[in-house]
């Protein structure tokens, strides 16, 4: 059976993963703290049918042999975890962090998971949380009669209440950064877990070395830039289309073929 | 017994096998630092390794048969695509990263790399990129590589990384996952690194297409040959039929 059959629609799967992944980011576009992601492809094994350097004759060497190649695979799906931009939402617990680093959140299975999207919230108890109501840590809880919530750049939590002129200090955000985030594991909801491959979380204040600083009344946006996308759709539906070419020319040699004995 | 059928048979063999390096370089369409591969033809005859054979009084002219005599890789840089990434590296001009594998040294031209654990750069497989000084381990903080492949941390230079060439033209075997292998390394001169982009595959699309368009074509051609030898044949036998 033809060989370039089996090539190209390995070339086929390679794109239509290329088209998921592009459709995630696209989806994504508005996920405040989303990470977009990107397909790595690889070539496959090479089947040789005659080895370059192998004798010709007497003293000769052929110079270069014929490889014949099959086809692709993807080799990862890597996050790409550049600053996203700035949105200004004057909301006081919204938190952009500018530079390194993600939000330590405790997950309801005593886990710690890792995130870049601020929007976080007050439960009944006054805990800061995020929007799926898992509490930030180190764990802050903010008064009942707090008029004003302000987060220093270096993540300093401050609050005035009622009737007390001077501000209170009530914690510090910390934040967690790592050798490799392109290693971390996503479990959706913005949210990401450490792994063998991410290195081992170091914890640290905002804004000391390596670390970024916050911004209160921000969020971070996507760093999905949309033209971009677009531009890599166009690609990877047109190399969908000539892989699909390439099939179909191999199905017309059959056809040929077929028609030798009549 | 005409045995014309046969050389028309060996070129259509050929335009088969033309066909699975075709599909090869249009399924690496969107694989960064691949190259196209292009295969080239020759005409042989059995007694070809006893002497030079000329066409013309050859007696043997319907033993001459096509086939594919070897398979080029076009090493013509692709397109750098700029990605913002920190640890993606495409080098312009000639020159490939050295890659540390389990089956000995490699080279590629596709520079999207990552860390592992033990913060170290790697391949997309894991498999090191070499430094002139070992494996590059990168520490805490921001990574600046220079356009002579030089790394800093910080500000400090850390390590170089290690950016061959080889006498042209290429002796380079395919090996699978972007990478290549081969032997008679030597320091590349006039490259730069460019990071926070990466080589994209150097496979132009409508040239494969018009590939794709000549093969299925002669391909044709060679079976149109084989129908007449066949029909020829058909009506010798009917000789001597009433």
């Amino acid at each position: 059976m033809m060989r370039a059959l089996y090539i190209s629609a390995s070339g086929m799967e390679a794109q239509q993963l290329n088209i998921d992944i592009i459709s995630n980011n696209l989806a994504n576009v508005n996920t405040s703290g989303f990470k977009k992601s990107r397909g790595d492809f690889q070539d496959l094994l090479y089947q040789t049918i005659r080895m370059a350097g192998a004798p010709s004759g007497t003293g000769t060497q052929v110079p270069a042999g014929i490889q014949i190649g099959s086809g692709v695979r993807s080799a990862a799906v890597q996050k790409i975890f550049t600053q996203g931009d700035f949105q200004n939402t004057q909301n006081s617990l919204d938190l952009a962090i500018e530079g390194e680093g993600f939000f330590q959140v405790s997950l309801p299975d005593g886990t710690t998971g890792y995130t870049r999207a601020g929007a976080f919230k007050k439960d009944n108890a006054g805990r800061m949380v995020t929007s799926d109501g898992y509490t930030v840590e180190p764990a802050i809880t903010i008064p009942a009669d707090t008029l004003n919530i302000t987060v220093s750049a270096n993540g300093i939590v401050s609050v005035l209440q009622a009737g007390n002129p001077i501000p209170t200090e009530i914690g510090t955000i910390q934040l967690t950064r790592f050798s490799n985030p392109s290693g971390l594991n996503s479990i959706g909801r913005n949210l990401f877990l450490e792994t063998a491959a991410s290195g081992e979380a170091v914890t640290g204040n905002a804004g000391e070395l390596g670390f970024g600083t916050l911004a209160q009344g921000f969020l971070e946006s996507s760093n999905v830039n949309i033209a971009e996308e677009l531009v890599n759709m166009i690609i990877g539906q047109r190399a969908y289309e000539i892989n699909s070419k390439a099939i179909q020319t191999a199905d017309d040699m059959m056809r040929t073929s077929n028609e030798l004995k009549r | 017994m005409n045995r014309g059928i046969y050389p028309a048979l060996s070129g259509g063999i050929a335009y088969e096998r033309l066909l699975s390096v075709i599909s090869n370089n249009v399924a690496n369409l969107n694989t960064s630092g691949y190259k196209i591969d292009r295969p080239i033809f020759r005409v042989d005859t059995p007694s070809s390794t006893q002497g030079a054979a000329s066409l013309g009084n050859n007696p043997h002219r319907d033993k001459f048969f096509t086939e594919i005599d070897r398979i080029f890789t076009d090493f013509g840089s692709g397109a750098i695509k700029q990605t913002g990434n920190t640890l993606d590296l495409a080098i312009e001009g000639d020159g490939f990263f050295v890659v540390s594998t389990p089956d000995g040294q490699r080279y590629t031209r596709s520079g999207a790399f990552t860390l592992n654990s033990s913060n170290t750069l790697t391949t997309m497989d894991g498999h090191m990129v070499m430094g002139e000084s070992g494996p590059i381990v990168l520490g805490e903080g921001s990574v600046v590589i220079d356009p002579e492949g030089g790394v800093s941390v910080n500000g400090t230079e850390i390590n170089r990384l290690k950016i061959v060439d080889f006498d042209k033209p290429y002796n380079l075997q395919k090996d699978n996952n972007n990478m290549f292998k081969g032997t008679g390394e030597k320091p590349a001169e006039g490259y730069s690194v460019v990071q926070g982009a990466i080589e994209l595959s150097n496979v132009n699309p409508v040239k494969e297409m018009a590939a794709m368009i000549e093969v299925l074509r002669g391909y044709e051609s060679y079976r149109k040959v084989m129908t007449t030898i066949d029909e020829t044949t058909a009506r010798a036998n009917e000789i001597g039929r009433t």
